[in-house]
């Protein structure tokens, strides 16, 4: 088994948000209101957990070639909030075995953590996810 | 942590579908940055063994509606306004493509309380249904907390 270091940065502009919602059709104000988010205490208007968690899952493919097919199976805890415009750090270990990849990974935004314990299992025969029917 | 049963376990609503479209797949492939040509371009994807565009693994909160259905069905009694997002899995299957139809149940599998959070366990079963079939597309496991202890 062979450990190799995994790091990516992603800085989700100012409007990356409001353009999640849309794609996921998921318009919780807190996402892309900042006087709604500021009325419960929070900085500004939050990115969404799952954004965060579909990036981590981008970057996770992108070490196995990119095919969609390639991931079995990903895991993460969400920690802290997330915001627009400020640098989101991925990083863990990629370990190769036979057969397959698996990432663990957090990723974190200065000092906070927005994504804990994450895991990602990657296929390395991608096309055996879609099986014979 | 508390442990006594809770009445609502096992809560399910209907299924629900999701046609899936090739510029839904494209517009949530942007948003997340992913380059590759098969999430945009119809070619590309045969060329790939994809039946159409295919769609991000993550795409799976979008067919699965991010549980939408059972987090605001009134018998769960989950103030959506005090929500947050605790932790999540996927397991993947089956590729999903423009053109499929996919069918989501969802199942409360737990509810626990810890201070003044009550945390929500959430599970979906996805099928996706296309001219090759129906496959099972993903599994997922949603964690969800509400702030302000229990309903």
């Amino acid at each position: 088994m062979a450990n190799e270091h995994f790091h990516a940065v992603v800085t989700p502009d100012r409007y990356f948000p409001h353009r999640y919602a849309g794609a996921a059709e998921d318009f919780n104000p807190l996402h892309i209101d900042a006087e709604a988010a500021a009325s419960v205490g929070l900085p500004g208007n939050i990115l969404h957990g799952l954004s965060t968690l579909g990036l981590a899952a981008r970057l996770c493919l992108e070490q196995v070639g990119g095919d969609p097919r390639a991931l079995a199976r990903i895991s993460v805890q969400f920690r802290g909030v997330g915001v627009p415009e400020e640098e989101i750090e991925f990083s863990g270990t990629v370990a190769v075995s036979a057969g397959a990849t698996s990432v663990h990974f957090t990723a974190s935004q200065g000092d906070r953590t927005v994504l804990r314990d994450g895991v990602a299992e990657l296929r390395d025969d991608a096309t055996a996810a879609d099986p014979p029917r | 942590m508390s442990t006594e049963p809770d009445c609502r376990v096992g809560l399910e609503v209907a299924p629900w579908s999701y046609q899936v479209g090739r510029e839904k797949i494209r517009e949530f492939a942007r948003v997340l940055g992913h380059r590759e040509a098969w999430y945009y371009d119809r070619e590309a994807a045969r060329a790939a063994g994809f039946r159409d565009v295919v769609a991000p693994p993550l795409f799976a909160v979008v067919y699965g509606r991010w549980m939408e259905p059972l987090i605001m069905e009134p018998a769960l009694g989950v103030d959506y306004r005090r929500m947050l997002h605790g932790a999540q899995e996927f397991s993947f299957g089956a590729p999903v493509c423009s053109g499929d139809v996919v069918t989501t149940t969802a199942r409360l599998d737990g509810v626990s309380t810890k201070k003044d959070l009550t945390f929500f366990e959430l599970s979906s079963v996805s099928l996706v249904q296309s001219e090759a079939g129906t496959a099972l597309a993903s599994e997922g496991r949603w964690t969800m907390i509400v702030r302000g202890g229990r309903e």
